[in-house]
């Protein structure tokens, strides 16, 4: 239970207001940046003092201003996720991981769970990036959190790498009972991690609820109308085939089919949701397909999820920023297909099953 | 396709030269760099070396200020009294001026025998001329007696002493003593070995670099005593930072003897006898004896 | 023998006043060049300045206004020998705090500089972490700066082995207790043939020599 009342006010006119209650496992702060989601994780963890207000975590005051409490940053147990890391060079991965911690007893399964044992005896900076971010969240948890504050940990991590490390975050928060506060200005991670979203804009709460309605409700959310499990794709209008009832778009190398839009223009830029129980896979192209759209992808990843296989493929052909896909798979189609990681496959859906995704105007 | 080939092939050559050898830019850089280092040392040796400039000769150093500089080297126990004697000389005699640097007499043997351009060397004992004219630095007629004094123990003008020197000795905690070599040291060790003291006071005794320096280390409390001489002790302010509490008896030690010398490689001879005879006779004598420096009745 | 009886004294007693105000140094300058490096305060420039001015005062200087404040006259003195139960002056106690004063700066610079060159976003992330204000500076700062240590201190060592000025005037050059080899040195060319001094200055000059391309290789390896 993280309850948060903070007032602050910055010089240059910045002011940060924010109310906040929830049970969530995994609260995100969303919005672009300058919003204020990054000064919330300093209140938190006592880098930085509201004006007034309260941090309470499961009934415990970090600070209160109307009691006179202010707990030194050392003594909060908010451990930090940054984006650049900051693994302490001169320790070995095995010594970063136990630093905040009292016992060795979760380390073993910590390590584990991130997969961490081949790189114990490492230094930080033998370590590759996506190794690195899988240590400092390794380390948070050990340090008795009552909260893991996350701050853009995958921002600096490439695309293909931020999808290989949320399951690690998934696991690690059902795991351990602990909130996570986790801030990004990515829509993705957003929907695949958070229970709760809370939409911050100009240091303020715009709006908070579950993940997937914050993020389409809201006339401030960039991309809404998306579901949990959607892909994205940002395509550009070729032209209109309005008599099939159709519109051709290109995504990189790739023509695509999908949906007639009569009122967008040849040259936009439109944007995409796919739902991943629209895709279906195949080992080789079909002869006679009935759907429009069948591509070759790689699969980047593969895994179980709440009895349901979802896989995330490459396409290829298409930009980085719109090359990803998720695909909702049975356990028994898996197993059939003999699907694996690496595995080269064709994505196929329909025209139709495309939908566009129509930012609305800001309020 | 052959013109195309070879010319790349000779930019390929000319770049892999390039990499090993340095540009003609960087040439010039560093020509510039070493011509500029030796105009800033040449500049710098005309600054130190006089005798580099053009249009110098030695005649032009000497006379420089006018009248020929007589440089004196003197025991440092001297130096009150010889400021003195030297501002009345001047009055007196304006055919040459007098240069002044106190040390120890054994400081200053050695710094003759290094090759100091001293033309008048005054030391507190006459081992040190002695040496100088054994060497062939001073003939002995420019070797010439000249005062004695007393060897006397010094403390602070508010100490109430009313024991005997032996046992204001014992009672001290530390005894400013002068250095070895240093001629007040040497006169003190005899003393202190004759009254058998030596081995009971040696870890009392805080060497000091010359005669006034004894004086000084008691004057400002560092020392409860000290063993000096009495001449200075007198011609240093009347005695007003130091006291006078016991004189060593003159059969513990040898005679304290000033000596002078008239080096052989004087530039200026003349001046030096001088002045040597303005601290014999007449105005100068009077400022020595004043002071407490007996002149002694032979001159050699 | 290399050396004789009285500059193989005069080699120990460097080394003890040496070794001596090495600990010194570095017992009060690591606290300061932590608190001067990450600490804002009022008063910190004349802090900085006065841990500073040995560096540029003539030792002589330095030297003297030791003497004067511990000399048994002074108000200071005499507290001193009430509390020691002795004098300070002409005692390798007085040597060792004459080459301490002359050399602090130079342990403080380089221990400094190397606390400065520590991020401080990882000493925040260790704070986060849970980890004590001691802690982080035992655990991720010190470690971190330890080349600038190591550097210091072996500046610091050489420069009180070589001493003079100071220790001339507050400690004497008194063979057996105070007479360190630069002091000796100094006294064998009053007393003696220049080349007498031979021995004692090939044997500090090859060992600053060491010492100083230890520190260099300490500095290179902290970049």
């Amino acid at each position: 239970m993280l309850e948060l009342d903070l007032d602050l006010a910055r010089d240059a006119g910045f002011q940060l207001q924010l109310k906040l209650k929830t049970e969530a496992e995994v609260t995100v702060l969303y919005g672009a940046s300058g919003a204020g989601k990054t000064t919330v994780l300093d209140l938190i963890s006592g880098a930085c003092t509201p004006d007034r207000g309260h941090v309470r975590i499961d009934g415990v005051s970090l600070f209160d201003s109307e009691r006179g409490i202010d707990l030194p940053a050392r003594e909060r147990r908010t451990p930090r996720v940054y984006q650049e890391g900051r693994l302490f060079p001169h320790m070995s991965v095995r010594a970063n991981l136990v630093y905040g911690a009292l016992d060795h007893q979760s380390l073993h399964e910590v390590v584990e769970m991130l997969e961490l044992e081949p790189y114990l005896n490492r230094r930080p900076n033998e370590l590759s990036g996506g190794q690195r971010q899988r240590v400092a969240v390794g380390r948070a948890i050990l340090a008795r959190p009552r909260a893991l504050l996350l701050d853009e940990p995958l921002a600096s991590l490439d695309l293909p790498l931020r999808y290989r490390i949320l399951p690690y975050l998934r696991a690690l928060r059902t795991r351990f009972a602990v909130p996570f506060v986790y801030v990004t200005h990515s829509a993705e991670e957003a929907l695949l991690l958070g229970d709760e979203v809370a939409l911050m804009e100009q240091g303020k709460l715009i709006a908070h609820g579950e993940a997937a309605r914050v993020l389409s409700n809201s006339p401030h959310a960039p991309k809404p109308e998306l579901q949990a499990g959607d892909s994205l794709l940002r395509a550009t209008l070729r032209a209109h085939l309005l008599e099939d009832g159709m519109s051709e778009f290109t995504l990189g190398a790739l023509k695509l089919h999908g949906p007639p839009l009569p009122q967008e223009e040849p040259g936009e830029s439109v944007y995409l949701a796919l739902a991943a129980r629209d895709v279906i896979l195949a080992r080789e192209l079909p002869q006679g397909l009935s759907a429009r759209n069948a591509f070759a992808a790689r699969i980047v990843r593969l895994e179980t999820l709440r009895n349901r296989s979802f896989a995330t493929l490459r396409l290829e052909g298409a930009p980085e920023e719109s090359a990803t896909l998720t695909v909702a798979l049975t356990q028994q189609a898996v197993q059939e297909m003999e699907l694996e990681e690496n595995a080269r496959v064709i994505a196929i859906f329909k025209a139709s099953a495309l939908r566009p995704i129509t930012p609305r105007e800001r309020g | 396709m052959t013109p195309k080939h070879s010319s790349k092939h000779k930019d390929s050559r000319a770049s892999h030269r390039d990499g090993r050898h340095a540009s003609s830019d960087e040439i010039r850089q560093f020509i510039g760099i070493v011509a500029l280092v030796v105009i800033a040392l040449g500049v710098g040796a005309l600054i130190l070396f006089p005798s580099l400039r053009p249009g110098y000769t030695k005649k032009s150093e000497a006379n420089s200020g006018g009248r020929p500089k007589v440089f004196v080297l003197a025991a440092a126990s001297l130096n009150g009294v010889l400021s003195e004697a030297v501002a009345s000389y001047a009055s007196v005699d304006s055919t040459s001026s007098i240069q002044l640097s106190c040390a120890s007499s054994n400081l200053l043997r050695h710094q003759i025998e290094r090759g100091a351009p001293v033309d008048l060397y005054l030391s507190a004992a006459p081992e040190h001329v002695d040496a100088l004219v054994d060497r062939g630095w001073v003939k002995p007629e420019n070797r010439f007696n000249l005062w004695t004094t007393e060897l006397v123990l010094v403390a602070q003008p508010q100490l109430q002493a009313h024991e005997s020197l032996k046992d204001l000795l014992l009672d001290a905690t530390r005894i400013a003593i002068g250095d070895v070599g240093v001629p007040v040291g040497e006169y003190a060790r005899q003393s202190l070995a004759n009254m058998g003291l030596q081995k009971e006071l040696k870890d009392r005794l805080i060497p000091m670099a010359d005669e006034p320096a004894v004086r000084a280390a008691v004057a400002s409390g560092a020392c409860d005593l000290g063993i000096a001489y009495a001449a200075a002790v007198h011609a240093a302010d009347a005695g007003k930072k130091v006291k006078v509490v016991g004189t060593f008896s003159q059969q513990t030690h040898a005679r304290i003897l000033y000596v002078g010398a008239i080096l052989n490689d004087a530039q200026h001879p003349a001046g030096a006898r001088q002045f040597l005879r303005f601290l014999r006779s007449g105005k100068g004598r009077e400022i020595m004896e004043d002071a407490g420096f007996e002149a002694t009745v032979e001159m050699h | 023998m290399i050396l004789s009886p009285v500059e193989w004294t005069a080699l120990g007693i460097s080394l003890k006043v040496a070794s001596t105000a090495l600990v010194l140094m570095v017992i009060l300058g690591v606290p300061l060049a932590w608190l001067l490096a990450r600490r804002n305060f009022p008063g910190r420039t004349l802090l900085e300045a006065a841990a500073s001015l040995p560096l540029v005062l003539p030792p002589v200087v330095t030297g003297y206004l030791l003497l004067w404040l511990l000399s048994p006259t002074s108000s200071l003195g005499k507290g001193l020998h009430r509390l020691l139960g002795f004098d300070l002056v002409f005692t390798w106690q007085a040597a060792t705090l004459a080459a301490a004063v002359v050399s602090f700066p130079l342990f403080l610079r380089a221990m400094r500089s190397a606390i400065e060159a520590v991020d401080t976003e990882l000493e925040e992330a260790a704070a986060n972490l849970g980890a004590s204000s001691l802690r982080v500076f035992t655990s991720v700062t010190f470690p971190l700066a330890r080349h600038g240590f190591v550097a210091g201190a072996i500046l610091g060592f050489s420069r009180a082995l070589g001493e003079f000025g100071a220790t001339i005037l507050v400690a004497g050059n008194i063979p057996g207790r105070t007479q360190t080899i630069p002091l000796a040195i100094f006294s064998l060319t009053n007393t003696s043939e220049l080349s007498a001094a031979w021995p004692l200055v090939l044997t500090v000059s090859i060992l600053s020599f060491v010492l100083v391309a230890l520190a260099d290789h300490a500095v290179r390896r902290g970049r």
